[in-house]
Order: C-alpha cells, then structure tokens, then sequence
C-alpha cells in the first residue's frame, strides 16, 4: 500500500489530534497520544506517516508535498497562505485574533490615527491587512512569543493575539479592543495528493467529516 | 575588490540557468517539441512585451492587472511584459495569420510574466511550452488537446501523472441551478480557485439556501468518482448547461478512453482555473511530489474576437519549471550530457589540435581544444572537470579519462564503452 503521510502539529493540539485520528481509524497505536522524541512515526498495518513538526511548519511540509495531508490551526495558514487545499475546518482549538491594549488606555485615542501606534504580534501580515482595512497606521513589531509583556515593558502600545479563554490577557491587565477572527484546526492537502492520492484522501476526509460533525466546537 | 552588491544580485522572483540547468531545460523541450510536431503544431514567436490593453485582452480584471510588469513607450503608451502565451497567439490567429486554413495548430516555448514579488520561492519569470488549437470546436478537438497533453507528459518521462478535467458551463450551470446570489457566488468561485473547501462550505451554509441547493453546490466542490457517478448525480439538477457540459465530458473522456490514455484522466468537476477567458472544457495536470499544476489548459471560444477575430480555441500550457522539479523527484539528473573529449594543445601545435578536433566533430564527437597549452596531470585534472571521456594529443593518442584520476592504459581505451573512438584516435596521415 502507498504510504500516506500527515504533518502534525506538536503542542497544545496534540493529544486531541492524537484521538482524533485514532478514533477516525487512520491512526494506530504507533502514535502515543503524549509527545515522544521520535519526529516521525509509521503505522504499517495502516499505510500512513506521520511528521510531527512546528505548527507554523506543518503547511510547508504540505506544500512542497513532503506530507499529503495536514493538520494545523486556521490562525497558522492565513499568515503563512500557503498554496495546499483547506478540507475541513475540525473544530477544536478554537480561538480568537484579538486586538488588545492596557486595561487603563483610551481604544479611542490609540486609534485616532494621529501618530502611528506601536503593535506587537506574531502576526505581522494578519496584523498589517487588520490594520489596512481599518485606515490606520501602525508600526507592527514582530516577536516569537510572549507578546502579553509587550505593553507592560513599553515595546508596544497594543498587541494582536489569539486567545482561547482570554485569562493570559486578564493576568496581564490587558482588555480586548476589537475581535478580528476566528480560527480553529482545519484539514489541509497537498494539492497534487489530493487527486493522486484520491483514493486514500476520500476516505479520510469522509470518517474526519463525520466526527467534527458530533464534535462540540 | 568586491562589485557593490547590488550589482551581483538579480531580483525576486527570476533566477540564471547554469549550463547544466539550461541543457535540462532544451532537452526537456526537445521531447515535447517532438510530440507537438508530429501531431502538426508549428512553433510562433510573439514579443515579450506588448501594449497593455492587449496583454489584459480575456484577463479583464483589475487584481490581475496589478500581476503586469507595466512600463511605457516614448509617446506614453502603457507597455506590459506578456502574462501568458495564449492571449498574443489569439492575437496573431485573428490577425496576421486570419487568411490561412483552419484549425491553426500552434506551438511556443517561452517565458511569461508575472509579479509574484514578496511570496517567498514563487516564479515571476515562468518557462512555458504550449500548444494552441485554433479553428475547431467539439469533443475531438479537445480529446487532441488532452491526449496530447499526456504524450508530451509521457514523452517528458513522467510516471504516475493525472489530468483532472472539469466544464466552465457545469460550474456555471450548478450556480444557476442553486439560485445563489452574484455576490456570493464571486466568493464561491474564488474558494473554489484555491480548493478552500471551509471557506466554500460556510459560505453555503451562510446563504439560506434549501437543503438539496446547498447539497449540490458542496457536491460540485468536492465531486471524486466515475463519469458515471458524476451522470447520476447532477443530470437532474434541472439545468441544460449542467446535462450538455456533462454529455461534453463524457464523450471526451470516452474518446480519451479510446486514444488509450484514460487511465491517467480522471473527472475534476470543481476545477476552476484563475484565468477568466475560459469557456468550455479545462483540465489540470499533477505529478507526484509537486504541489501545484504542471500543466493546465482548457477551451476560451471568445478570445479571438477580443481581436476581431471569430473562432473557437483551446489549449494548454506545461509550466517547465515544475515539470522539471517532478522528473528530478522521480530520477535525479545525474550528469549533463558529457563532453567526448579534449584535444590538447602545447604551443605551437595549434594548426595540428585544430585539424584533429575539427575530425573528430567531422565524426560527430563533441570535443573541446584546451586553449590554456596545458598537459599531463593539468590537462586531465581540466578533463575530468569538465566531465570529458577522452584526452587526445594533437597527433591522435588518447587515454581515456579515468573518474578516480587513473590514466587507463591504451589497451583499455578501446574495449567497451567507448569503442567508438577507436577510429577518432588513429593518427592523421
């Protein structure tokens, strides 16, 4: 049988992946659902390969066609716009792109557009188009993490997120200013896979289509 | 002393092609030029650059424009490098080439242009061999372009390609069929482009629509199976351009069926091509390993008359450079075809390296004069460099270049491979 591969996404989505694919059928017990140090796991009775690599890698291991399919967050692909085919949008991880800023700032004054405010982000291309459609001028900064400091260390007036609960903004004394998306876990494929692989891709799609249906989102 | 940088640098988006690459390149052509031949395509050559409003003819809309490298002439006309090879072919076939029997089956290899600047690794220079089929309407003219299509992938030396084949009128008809706005239906054409099923399915979902509506457009977007299945499906939707773009299909794919080659085409009913002239039958081709289509192509029946002309067209294109990455997947290139031999040189035996290389050519050998003088070890160091097989004196001896840097004795040079150069090193009388 041709050997099908996944990229995964390692962290937070991980376990619930793991379940996921294994109550689909598509993943056996060769896939623990904690992380283990081993990248690359094989289901040989199962004909499938799975890459577990970075969230934001995981489109480009599909793109190139490293991988067939792929599972990683809608907040990840409209940064990187990757050229692959969004199957189905699965459900879980929901979050938000927000905009938030210091619980005691004015949103009106840092929006005012009178001089250009400072944004922190991982976000740099969500943030400009965010910021475009609005008519507002803005100096995005981009950082790897921990942006919720940014404001506090005086980097940055304002900061672009996701949050899923929104605590980390409370702990941080930062309010939402403005709810920009939403993003949540989608099935994604390369684009030759998808008809040279139809087949197998079929099949998935369809088991994967049926459980986000019973899933609460 | 270094050249300031900018100098060295080339921009986003183009690349040089060392020889290596420039030979895979031709030989790639070479192959599909074969087959564009013996089905009796005849190459044209149009400019790289034209006015504007030519260039735009069938692309239209104004995203695409801001695709144009744009300049202007002397008296202020907008100028725009070529964006694709079929709308100037369109142009030459209603035009300059109007009075000649139909179909005009043409052919071209060349670069179009497109900005693509800022999407990290994406081309803005784009190596293209094409055919157009021009003066001829119906399943069988586009069953030849599809067959085609496959001999020139098969030709090229691809395995385990696949063509998808969709209708521009099926699409149009299912829309119509569902009764969905303009507005939305723009937003669906465009998930439908880059295959954003999400994006298509909450857009239906957001419209309203009765079940069965809803159920046929998400059907559309997501059809895989058999002509058949696809028959039973959606010939009762309701809607004649929905039954005649099926029967069209059909009828091609049985054709195809027939060429022998339906085993490598497979019904693509959500396919959508960007481009906007598009009228008929269109279809994409994958190879393994490659995330996008390597070839493309599909009927565009108005075309022409955006230059007075009037006849129906198809064609495809195969994006070279993609072709090329799915090859070198399936069998790395190992060498670029090598040099027989070079002729060596000393001082003052020019006339008589000269007389023996222009022989061995005579005898159609490649072959280099070392115009360095250089000998011995120097000499073969620069022929095995060059990855030649032979080192010739300019009387006529030879000694094969060894790969580990072993001189192979005479006795050795002639057995083998490399017989065919017994009678190249015999001496001149």
């Amino acid at each position: 049988m041709e050997l099908l591969t996944f990229a995964l996404p390692k962290g937070r989505p991980y376990g619930h992946t793991v379940n996921l694919l294994r109550q689909a059928g598509v993943a056996g017990p060769e896939l623990a659902d904690e992380e283990t140090r081993s990248l690359l796991i094989t289901c040989p009775d199962l004909g499938v390969r799975f890459i577990i690599a970075r969230d934001s890698d995981v489109p480009t291991y599909v793109e190139h066609g490293a991988a067939d399919l792929g599972i990683v967050g809608k907040n990840v692909l409209m940064e990187a716009e990757p050229k692959v085919y969004e199957l189905l949008d699965l459900g879980y991880s929901a979050c938000r792109f927000i905009l938030a800023a210091p619980a005691d700032s004015d949103p009106r004054v840092l929006l005012d557009g009178s001089s250009a405010r400072r944004v922190a982000t991982k976000y740099p291309k969500m943030t400009e188009a965010y910021f475009r459609t609005k008519g507002v001028q803005v100096e995005t900064i981009y950082l790897h993490g921990s942006i919720e400091v940014a404001p506090k260390v005086g980097l940055a007036d304002m900061i672009v997120d996701i949050t899923e609960t929104g605590r980390t903004l409370k702990e941080n004394n930062l309010v939402i200013i403005d709810n920009l998306w939403t993003s949540s876990m989608r099935l994604i494929a390369n684009r030759a896979s998808y008809r040279l692989k139809a087949d197998r891709i079929g099949p998935v799609l369809q088991r994967l289509r049926e459980l986000a249906a019973v899933q609460p989102s | 002393m270094n050249a300031p940088i900018t100098r060295n640098e080339i921009p986003e988006g183009v690349r040089d092609r060392l020889p290596r690459e420039a030979a895979r390149m031709r030989r790639l052509f070479a192959k599909l030029e074969d087959v564009f031949r013996s089905w009796g395509y005849r190459e044209v050559l149009t400019p790289g650059f034209e006015y504007l409003e030519t260039v735009t003819a069938g692309v239209g809309s104004l995203s695409k424009r801001e695709d144009l490298y744009q300049f202007f002439d002397r008296k202020g006309r907008t100028l725009a490098l070529r964006a694709d090879m079929t709308t100037p072919i369109a142009r030459v076939a209603a035009t300059k080439m109007a009075g000649e029997p139909l179909p005009l089956r043409l052919s071209y290899f060349a670069p179009v242009f497109r900005r693509r600047e800022g999407k990290a690794g994406s081309a803005s220079e784009i190596w293209q061999a094409g055919i157009e089929l021009i003066g001829a309407s119906g399943p069988a003219a586009d069953a030849e372009v599809v067959a085609m299509a496959c001999g020139a992938l098969s030709a090229a030396g691809l395995e385990g390609f696949k063509i998808g084949l969709g209708h521009v009128d099926f699409v149009e008809g299912i829309f119509a069929a569902a009764g969905i706005g303009p507005e939305r239906e723009a937003l669906l054409r465009e998930a439908m482009v880059g295959r954003d099923l999400v994006t298509f399915e909450k857009c239906v979902m957001e419209a309203d629509l009765p079940p069965d509506k809803a159920d046929l457009l998400l059907a559309m977007a997501t059809f895989q199976g058999t002509y058949a299945q696809a028959w039973e499906r959606f010939r009762s939707v309701g809607n004649g351009q929905v039954v005649r773009a099926l029967e069209q299909l059909g009828t091609i794919l049985s054709l195809l069926e027939q060429f022998g080659v339906g085993n490598s085409v497979s019904l693509d009913l959500g396919l959508s091509r960007s481009l906007g002239y598009y009228t008929g039958v269109v279809f994409e081709g994958y190879a393994p390993g490659v995330g996008a289509p390597v070839m493309g192509g599909g009927r565009y029946d108005h075309l022409l008359a955006d230059f007075g002309g009037d006849a129906p067209a198809t064609g495809l294109a195969l994006e070279m450079d993609r072709l090329l990455a799915a090859l070198d997947r399936q069998t790395p290139v190992l060498s670029e075809p090598g040099l027989d031999a070079v002729v060596a040189c000393p001082p003052g035996h020019e006339a008589q390296a000269m007389a023996r290389a222009r022989q061995l050519r005579v005898e159609g050998l490649t072959v280099e004069v070392d115009l360095l003088g250089r000998t011995g070890a120097d000499l073969e160091a620069y022929a095995r460099a060059r990855g030649a097989r032979q080192v010739i004196g300019p009387d006529g001896t030879g000694a094969a270049v060894a790969a580990g840097g072993q001189r192979v004795s005479e006795a050795g040079l002639f057995s083998g491979g490399i017989r065919r150069l017994r009678v190249a090193v015999n001496p001149i009388h």
